[in-house]
């Protein structure tokens, strides 16, 4: 186990891509344990032929065919319609816009490449400061992965055996409650710095909810389809991708066949990079097993940590300091069979500890030095990428302070399944 | 205008292509699953078999698309900041890797692939068929990896040739333009 963690380590340091950084330390593990080489096939294979990972595409075509339809710049005039008369408006209106956006696309990285990058170019236009603009841009655009649907979910709940439709649920309040802290950071900052802008015209909110309001539903849609009992969480990914088609062809009228053939090319790439990454953990998840390496951090736990607060902040701590080196998807394939066992042990709710984690490895995605937003906010606006990181850190307080208050009151995360769930 | 020939530009980009007909078969099916089963209350017995068969071999074509346009996830901070006689070396270091765990996969995916026979259970098909697409991996992306490194080969994706899309990297700077879209 030893060599595996050291391959892992020096490969993934060494830029090798994380698939087969996980494939190699497996494959040292085989060699140096003498164990079956047919497992690898057979691991890797059979983690891609399981049914939920099927949703994983769908989510990706769903956003990018509502990028692709003109849904960005509606749900921006919506957005701005709720809160165009406060002051820093634009700033809201990013927090506002990337919570109803991350209700379809499911990915923080393709919130800040589409919605993401026309607020910012906006609010850059209207004078506001580079800094706060970008640092509002990408920490709204975490709540892609929190607000379901969300991949990340999808990931953890597949990798965890915990139903996906209740992490989905289990996210809403943690979402709803980030965006709000972020907006008290914006407005605070706003004032603090005393910025002057120039003023934005007012959008009026009836014609905004109606030009946005197919594109609204989708989230409604989706969850709807879930829980009124019509179709699996696979399914219902496949229905929001055929509605967002739908939406973006025959209401909006801006989705072409080039368009949509595209969005179905970028998909295929997308998802096959991710899910080479997911296969390739399967043998290592067979390696932690063999190990027996969950059941000996569950011990632990139970021996040193009696108190589930106390497990909860180490636990929060150590997704912050993964977060800054691993990439989200990434990190919770690894951690997921290692952690998921292991808090359930010590009787954490795995709903619970499931968005804890998706949530906390999120803020990961504004960390540096591995923030997959930081990256993209350097790349649409052609800051320097420690600016964008320095321009963000003030927005990762309200995250982080989100992260404690689940802990300590974890009916944040847990009201909303127990609710629809009656448990 | 197309700067480089059809049959060059299917041929460089057939992967991604049948990764992307795949994906809208499964989502063909898994529709009409749904649909015969919520209306018509007669849900049929193979679509999520052959939903799980088709999205193994979507995800390996899909993932030699993502080989082929560097963009696998990966932890540079090491690698950018290289001199390029370094990085050079190390990017061969890289394949030489890439290669080697595909070998393995392959090599033992043919062997698994060759001693399976047991059933599909709502298709006429053993899951060899799946376990295949290992060995299909290994030989497609090894190809791929050898076609850039060797000989710097540039492909001519189809989304940038046929369907215009600009390269990642060349899009419109924003900087220049601030642009107000009231």
């Amino acid at each position: 186990m030893i060599a595996t963690t050291i391959v892992l380590l020096v490969t993934l340091m060494l830029g090798v891509p994380v698939a087969f950084s996980i494939g190699l330390a497996a494959i040292a593990y085989f060699l140096v344990a003498g164990a079956n080489f047919l497992v690898l096939p057979q691991q890797f294979i059979g983690q891609l032929s399981a049914m939920p990972l099927v949703a994983i595409p769908f989510f990706i075509l769903a956003g990018e065919l509502m990028t692709s339809g003109g849904v960005t710049r509606r749900i921006f005039d919506f957005a701005l319609s709720i809160v165009g008369r406060v002051p820093g408006s634009l700033g809201h209106a990013n927090v506002v816009g990337n919570m109803i956006f991350a209700g379809m696309s499911g990915s923080a990285v393709a919130d800040m490449a589409s919605l993401g990058k026309l607020i910012f170019k906006t609010m850059r236009g209207h004078g506001y400061p580079e800094n706060i603009s970008m640092g509002v841009t990408a920490s709204a655009a975490t709540l892609g992965p929190i607000i379901p649907p969300s991949i990340n979910m999808v990931i953890y709940g597949s990798m965890a055996n915990i139903p996906i439709g209740l992490l989905f649920l289990g996210g809403v309040g943690p979402g709803i409650l980030c965006g709000l802290l972020l907006m008290l950071t914006f407005a605070i900052l706003f004032r603090i710095r005393r910025i002057k802008t120039r003023p934005i015209a007012p959008v009026a909110f009836w014609p905004a909810l109606r030009h946005a309001w197919w594109a609204i539903l989708t989230p409604v849609v989706l969850l709807g389809a879930m829980f009124g009992g019509v179709a699996t969480p696979t399914e219902a990914a496949v229905l929001a991708a055929i509605y967002a088609g739908a939406v973006s062809s025959l209401i909006y009228r801006e989705l072409t066949l080039a368009k949509f053939l595209e969005a179905l090319i970028s998909t295929a790439v997308l998802s096959g990079a991710v899910l080479l990454i997911i296969a390739f953990s399967a043998p290592l998840g067979y390696v932690i097993a063999r190990e027996q390496i969950a059941n000996g951090l569950a011990s632990f736990l139970f021996a040193n940590f009696a108190d589930p607060v106390a497990v909860l902040f180490m636990l929060a701590g150590l997704l912050l300091v993964l977060g800054c080196f691993l990439e989200v998807a990434t990190a919770l394939i690894l951690l997921a069979p290692l952690l998921a066992p292991s808090l359930a042990a010590l009787g954490l709710s795995p709903v619970l500890t499931g968005v804890f984690i998706v949530f906390g490895m999120g803020i990961g995605l504004v960390t540096p030095p591995v923030g997959m937003c930081l990256y993209v906010g350097s790349q649409i606006s052609t800051m320097k990428l420690e600016r964008v990181a320095a321009a963000t850190a003030p927005f990762l307080l309200p995250l982080i302070a989100v992260l404690v208050l689940i802990i300590f009151f974890p009916a944040i995360v847990t009201w909303l399944p127990n609710a629809v769930y009656g448990r | 205008m197309r700067r480089v020939s059809l049959p060059r530009i299917l041929i460089d980009s057939w992967e991604e292509l049948l990764a992307a007909a795949l994906l809208a078969v499964i989502g063909f099916v898994m529709a009409l699953q749904v649909l015969l089963r919520t209306v018509f209350g007669a849900p049929l017995e193979w679509p999520e078999e052959l939903s799980q068969f088709l999205m193994v071999w979507a995800s390996v074509l899909g993932a030699v698309g993502a080989i082929k346009r560097v963009t696998l996830v990966r932890v540079d901070y090491v690698l950018v900041r290289l001199s390029p006689l370094w990085r050079a070396l190390f990017d061969w270091i890289i394949c030489i890797a890439l290669c080697g765990v595909l070998a393995a996969l392959g090599w033992t995916g043919w062997q698994l692939a060759s001693r399976t026979s047991t059933v599909a259970t709502a298709l006429p098909i053993t899951w060899a068929t799946a376990y295949a697409a290992a060995p299909a991996l290994a030989v497609i992306a090894i190809v791929r990896l050898l076609q850039a490194q060797l000989f710097r080969y540039r492909y001519a994706f189809f989304e940038v040739e046929v369907l215009q899309r600009p390269m990642a990297g060349a899009e419109d700077d924003i900087s220049s333009d601030p642009v107000d879209v009231r």
